[in-house]
């Protein structure tokens, strides 16, 4: 069996603590690695070794890139938030369309139920759409710095919190959405044809928030691993 | 050259190392040997994270391409932005070389003065 070089040891090494960036981690691998074989020249051990100690400690050029990474992670969290309340508003508006064209309202005895769930999906809607803009202005005045710090990762968790506070305003305007149509179904007793479009848009607004829990998780779950990361450089 | 004082500078480094045409990472750091005289005493690999969060801030482009070695390798190209950025950085940093320039040459008279 051949021994692995130290090359490749250390790209390795370098490539497994940007793990938690898949992406990233294999960019990263193929450029270091021609890198590293450029500035060695030849495959001698000693040369490998000189052109592994000019490039620098790994763990400290991962911290580098992990600042970058969760950066990026939380500006497309927060872009994604957007696309997605904009989905949301087509959706609940093509709905209410659905319910005009034919006609469909709720009984005088729902008209209380109906009229609060709608001031909570409107309310909620707006309240998420309010917070996402927010979100976007505060994530996109942060510049990723050049190494991960304690100052930087307050600032991507305040844009974190308002990507949180947004999806779940947004998730409570679904919920009063799917309550009404619910309701409307519920009254009307019917699962046929005309029902289609309004379950298709609340299944599609769930999915939708379901995608917006998972980027949202997936960048607390890079900060996380950045400032591990940042504490054992440190 | 102090490492942490480089580090403060290392966007306008880059970007100046890139003028001159689109250059893979170890040619940028090549060039930036060359041009600073081997003044310059900075880990290799701090230059690739610079690369990635310049390319983010659109200040450059990249692209892959295959060399001699039949190793992937990694092109990276200023934008009109980075140009323009390079542009601003260059006058703020001469603006800023003159006047410590005239201070420390201040300096440096006063000192040869009190030494009479």
């Amino acid at each position: 069996m051949t021994q692995p070089s130290i090359v490749a040891e250390y790209v390795d090494t370098l490539t497994r603590e940007l793990s938690f960036d898949i992406g990233l981690a294999n960019r990263v691998r193929q450029e270091v690695e021609d890198h590293l074989w450029e500035s060695a020249g030849n495959t001698s051990p000693e040369e490998q070794r000189r052109a592994i100690a000019m490039f620098g400690c790994p763990h400290e050029i991962a911290a580098q890139y992990a600042a970058l990474s969760v950066w990026r992670q939380t500006r497309r969290t927060i872009t994604v938030i957007l696309v997605a309340i904009a989905l949301v508003f087509v959706s609940m508006k093509l709905r209410m369309s659905w319910y005009q064209l034919l006609h469909w309202g709720l009984s005088a005895h729902l008209q209380g139920v109906g009229s609060a769930g709608l001031v909570i999906a409107r309310g909620g809607f707006l309240c998420a759409l309010a917070t996402a803009a927010i979100g976007w202005a505060y994530i996109a005045s942060c510049q990723a710095p050049i190494r991960w710090h304690a100052a930087f990762r307050v600032q991507l968790r305040r844009g974190l919190l308002l990507c949180l506070l947004s999806v779940s305003t947004l998730m409570i305007s679904v919920t009063a959405g799917c309550v009404l149509t619910g309701l409307r179904l519920f009254e009307a007793r019917t699962l046929a044809s005309t029902a289609a479009i309004p379950l298709m848009s609340v299944a599609v607004e769930f999915v939708l928030i379901i995608v917006l829990i998972a980027a949202i998780r997936r960048a607390v779950y890079r900060m996380a691993f950045a400032t591990q990361l940042a504490s054992r450089v440190d | 050259m102090e490492g942490e004082m480089l580090k403060g500078h290392l966007d306008m480094i880059v970007l100046a190392a890139l003028s001159s045409g689109p250059a893979h990472g170890y040619a940028i750091i090549q060039e930036i040997q060359r041009r600073s005289g081997g003044a310059f005493d900075l880990a290799e690999g701090t230059i690739y994270p610079a690369l990635h969060r310049l390319e983010q801030a659109g200040l450059l482009t990249s692209r892959w391409t295959t060399g001699e070695s039949g190793r992937r390798r990694r092109i990276y190209t200023l934008t009109r932005r980075g140009r323009d950025a390079l542009t601003k950085h260059r006058t703020v940093w001469q603006r800023f070389s003159e006047a410590i320039g005239g201070l420390l040459g201040q300096a440096g008279h006063d000192a040869a003065q009190y030494s009479r």
